[in-house]
């Protein structure tokens, strides 16, 4: 029986709810991290929640009518993502100034080693959409086991974290709680990413006026919603925390 | 004394009322289908819960409690046979890529179609955990049902919602990939 069979769906179910333990989290992702199945599987849950939360935008309660908001609300937001789409986003940090504009090439040859000669290497890429401190500091928790495990055992892997929404908060200079914790986990393994959802950024700016600096270990990358999806195609396992 | 205590503690539920309105409407909406539904609903429940609020002693037991009433106006609601409203727009079947997916507000329509196409019972279920935020054993007791059924149930609602969500393989994107810096 391979991995992706030992997990029910009722159990992916509670690992996307947030009602394993933490000892059975740690389990499931780990197994997850070498089955490209099960890892779908799990996505596919993560996914179907997200959807539907965001199908459902949360209200404020500054409104009168309730669901004239809601509808606004909700084209605003979209109208905010598509208008991030297409707009072109350059990074913050000097040393990381690189366009959407720029060739791919640049970048490609180490993509490429990654997938074909280090067929061994593992790929995970986590993500996080809101700054719930409990749930950011398992994050942290999840990701400094994964990469001490595969250090220690020799194997390689490579992590990328990525923020959207609330998460951005966790990449935010002068806001997050966990600079320290991102710069040590940074300084520690090189094979770990944090990048920052530039949609997000947009959005935020638009709606309320504030100009978010993201912490120097953070590349922005330009959604974060298409990045992972796009590392899931490229055969990424995904795990939402 | 214990009339000033009294009077405090109700400011603090009333208070606590006003502040969960929206997560009772999200999940009302996500019941009914129906915005102004959602808000009658909502109205509803607030009324009944404000008319017994003498009746809770912990406050931190008000959001089980309210939840509750909310179930039982919904539930009252189908009882009477009353025409359920559904999302005029029927879903669109075109194949998506997920950025185009979260990026279009069609994803609400059709979200909301798939949802709205549940059984009750599972959708009471779905909702409460992924809109409300509800842990299995909360949901568990605002439904009055063994938990073990709230998983069942909750997983059959998710199986149905990817049939009719993610049935199309992801559509391989035309946009470049692209990363502003790899290690």
């Amino acid at each position: 029986m391979n991995d992706q069979n030992l997990y029910s769906d009722e159990f992916i179910n509670a690992f996307v709810d947030n009602e394993l333990s933490p000892g059975e989290r740690a389990e499931l992702l780990s197994a997850a991290s070498s089955s490209k199945e099960l890892s779908q599987r799990i996505c596919q849950m993560q996914r179907l929640k997200e959807m539907l939360k965001t199908a459902y935008p949360e209200q404020t309660n500054n409104s009168s009518s309730m669901h004239s908001r809601g509808r606004t609300g909700w084209l605003g937001y979209a109208a905010a993502a598509v208008v991030g789409a297409f707009s072109v986003f350059v990074v913050l940090q000097p040393q990381q100034m690189r366009s959407i504009a720029e060739p791919v090439a640049a970048i490609q040859p180490e993509l490429n080693h990654s997938v074909s000669q280090t067929g061994a290497t593992s790929r995970v890429v986590f993500h996080i959409s809101n700054d719930d401190l409990a749930v950011a500091d398992e994050l942290f928790d999840q990701v400094e086991f994964v990469l001490q495990e595969y250090a220690a055992s020799g194997r390689p892997i490579r992590v990328e974290v990525v923020a959207n929404n609330q998460g951005l908060r966790l990449f935010q200079q002068g806001r997050t709680l966990f600079e320290k914790r991102i710069a040590d986990l940074d300084s520690r393994y090189q094979n770990i990413t944090f990048a920052a959802c530039g949609n997000t950024m947009e959005r935020i700016q638009k709606e309320t006026g504030e100009t978010i600096e993201v912490l120097p270990q953070a590349v922005i990358i330009r959604s974060g919603i298409s990045f992972v999806a796009r590392r899931q195609k490229q055969g990424w396992s995904y795990i939402k925390v | 004394m214990s009339r000033l205590t009294d009077l405090f503690s109700n400011k603090r539920h009333k208070q606590r009322l006003a502040d969960l309105r929206p997560k009772l409407y999200r999940v009302a909406l996500g019941w009914c289908g129906s915005p102004s539904l959602a808000d009658d609903l909502v109205q509803e429940a607030s009324y009944k819960a404000l008319k017994s609020l003498g009746k809770l002693e912990e406050v931190e037991a008000l959001d089980g409690w309210v939840f509750k009433i909310l179930s039982n106006c919904y539930r009252d609601f189908c009882r009477k046979g009353q025409t359920q409203e559904t999302p005029e727009e029927l879903v669109d079947e075109r194949q998506k890529n997920p950025e185009e997916l979260i990026d279009s507000a069609d994803l609400m329509v059709q979200v909301r179609s798939a949802v709205a196409g549940l059984k009750q019972k599972h959708r009471e279920i779905i909702v409460l955990v992924d809109l409300g935020g509800f842990s299995y054993t909360e949901t568990a007791a605002i439904l009055n049902l063994p938990i073990g059924t709230v998983m069942s149930r909750l997983n059959r609602a998710r199986q149905q919602l990817k049939q009719v969500l993610l049935k199309n393989p992801v559509v391989t994107s035309q946009n470049v990939s692209y990363m502003e810096r790899v290690k």
